[in-house]
């Protein structure tokens, strides 16, 4: 599948990439009421984690400097959470990356979708992103915020067997046109297909997002890799993950690995662990 | 020379030898074993379970020093056949005068053999609650939440029920909620359904459970069961109640406390009630010192 993505705003802004804090030693990260602020003090990194209570609806997350001697105010203090890093004053560099969810995330779309023997569709998901930050390039982030932290859920045939994973904050759409991109948020297309006699009936999709990637599109929009389950018979699913852009008009170079790498392009899981 | 032959003599004569022969080889049986038990466990590794470790350890360990100690015996002339037959008749001897400790004996191997729970599982033995912190042959040690150290004998352990706190990864609170009886309960319903999906912890699958368990003498009583995963089991359920309690109060949703209404029924005369008027000037002695009280 390789086709263009939607153009996006020419106003947005890469959010990510490498931070130095030596001219502006606060810098922020603002969706809306929601904001990470990371200033840089003479031994230590204070960053300050400001939560709110609903998803922002921005389609944008602006990067600012803010003032040297920046301190939330008392009224905030509830929603805010104050990390501190001990580091010597001769690093002033900070990588911040966006990474996928930590586990599996449920999606659901409106309604149970049923597709047909020998059909493919493609579903288009939307999933939360993490805000992450290291030291150095090949470090592990010393930093690791979901910009909204997704409600918890449990995937599996019955409550002794199955995973946690997360739900909500998801949107899932068969046409990418309808999907609201936001820098977020990243874009996972997935190609369901079924080679099996009997119709897949399915009301939820658990997707696998701590084994993708995340690209990035000419407009600072995340994507990752496609997934690709084909259901070949009525108890096995094969989950083939694409090691490329999903799109040609994307950058090739990924913007994050993932979080849990995988030696095997093609994995086996059982059906009752991916749909329900 | 006459009397070192005669310490040699000596010597033979009281077995000395064999005596340091057979405390070297326990020595040695002691040392091999539980080097070679510490050693068995790092080969397995983090690959196995606290308990399965502690297992091992053991049984390396009684393996060695339970062959060097037999040897140790054949050192001091002991015959293993006659030991062992006489083995039975101590059994017998021994099984009637140590019939508990017996009891907890084979009660420790059916519970390392079924392992109904292990090593950092979290129990609850009739009143008392704990981490289970060993497993051994004659008792199961907890520690319970408030920092004691129970030892609970493993023949009890086999003969009351057991609940392991920790063997699904997600649990259910129920939380019990009673809401007066003007008040609307499918309204009731939505608001701790939304209260439900707020809260980050609370599961999204398995859904929520909203239980009518009946008409309570002071309101009704509803049931309504949350799932999170079995860490935030506390937080949880702390985090539900806070939130019901304060949306409660927003909504004007009364949480009655246990009311008791006087009625002297249809056919009867309604209670009297007469309003007595507070007295203009009250004795000076008594209202000495009390200004306030009765007014």
């Amino acid at each position: 599948m390789k086709n263009s993505a939607p153009s996006a705003s020419p106003k947005s802004q890469p959010w990510w990439g490498t931070f130095d804090f030596t001219e502006h030693p606060c810098q922020s990260w603002v969706l809306n009421d929601r904001s990470i602020t990371i200033r840089r003090d003479t031994a230590e990194w204070k960053i300050w984690d400001h939560r709110s209570a609903q998803e922002s609806m921005s389609q944008y997350c602006q990067q600012l400097p803010c003032r040297p001697d920046f301190e939330p105010s008392e009224a905030l203090a509830s929603d805010v959470t104050l990390i501190r890093l001990l580091q010597g004053p001769a690093e002033n560099k900070l990588i911040i990356k966006p990474a996928l969810a930590d586990r599996f995330i449920v999606v659901s779309p409106s309604a149970a979708l049923h597709l047909l023997p020998g059909e493919a569709a493609t579903l288009y998901v939307s999933t939360p992103l993490w805000f992450t930050a290291r030291t150095s390039e090949n470090s592990k982030p010393v930093i690791d915020l979901p910009f909204w932290r997704p409600s918890d859920s449990w995937f599996g045939p019955s409550t002794r067997e199955g995973e946690m994973c997360y739900a909500k904050y998801t949107d899932a759409r068969l046409d990418l046109n309808l999907l609201e991109q936001k820098q977020h948020r990243a874009v996972t297309p997935v190609h369901v297909i079924n080679h099996a006699e009997d119709v897949l009936a399915f009301e939820r999709i658990n997707i696998p997002v701590p084994l993708l990637t995340l690209y990035t599109d000419t407009e600072n929009q995340l994507w990752t890799n496609q997934l690709t389950l084909t259901l070949n018979d009525e108890r096995d699913i094969e989950v083939d993950i694409a090691q490329v852009a999903p799109f040609d008009s994307l950058v090739p170079e990924p913007v994050n690995t993932p979080r849990t790498p995988s030696g095997k392009r093609t994995l086996m899981r059982n059906l009752s662990s991916l749909f329900a | 020379m006459d009397e070192l032959s005669r310490l040699f003599d000596l010597i033979e004569s009281v077995h000395l030898f064999a005596i340091s022969q057979a405390l070297l080889l326990l020595g040695v049986g002691y040392l091999v074993g539980k080097l070679a038990s510490t050693a068995a466990v790092k080969i397995a590794g983090s690959s196995m379970s606290a308990h399965s470790r502690l297992i091992l350890r053991r049984a390396v360990f009684y393996m060695i020093f339970g062959l060097l100690g037999i040897s140790a015996l054949r050192q001091l002339g002991f015959d293993l056949s006659v030991i062992l037959g006489a083995a039975g008749i101590l059994t017998v001897a021994l099984g009637f005068a140590s019939q508990t400790s017996a009891s907890n004996l084979i009660s420790g191997l059916f519970l390392m053999l079924e392992r109904p729970f292990s090593i950092g599982d979290v129990i609850r033995v009739s009143a008392t609650t704990g981490e289970v912190i060993s497993i051994d042959l004659l008792s199961v040690k907890l520690r319970t939440f408030d920092n004691l150290f129970v030892r609970i004998p493993n023949e009890t352990m086999i003969k009351t029920e057991v609940t392991t706190l920790t063997k699904y990864a997600i649990r259910r609170a129920d939380l019990m909620v009673g809401v007066a009886y003007k008040e609307d309960i499918e309204e009731v319903r939505s608001i701790l359904m939304d209260i439900a999906e707020k809260e980050p912890l609370c599961l999204e699958e398995p859904k929520p459970l909203f239980i009518f368990t009946g008409f309570g003498s002071s309101s009704i009583d509803i049931q309504f069961s949350v799932w999170t995963q079995r860490e935030n089991f506390l937080i949880l359920k702390n985090n539900m109640l806070q939130a019901i309690k304060k949306r409660f109060d927003q909504e004007g949703i009364e949480i009655p406390f246990p009311h008791v209404s006087f009625y002297a029924g249809s056919d009867s005369n309604p209670l009297p009630v007469s309003l007595v008027q507070p007295d203009a000037a009250p004795p000076s002695s008594s209202s000495e010192g009390r200004s306030g009280e009765g007014s």
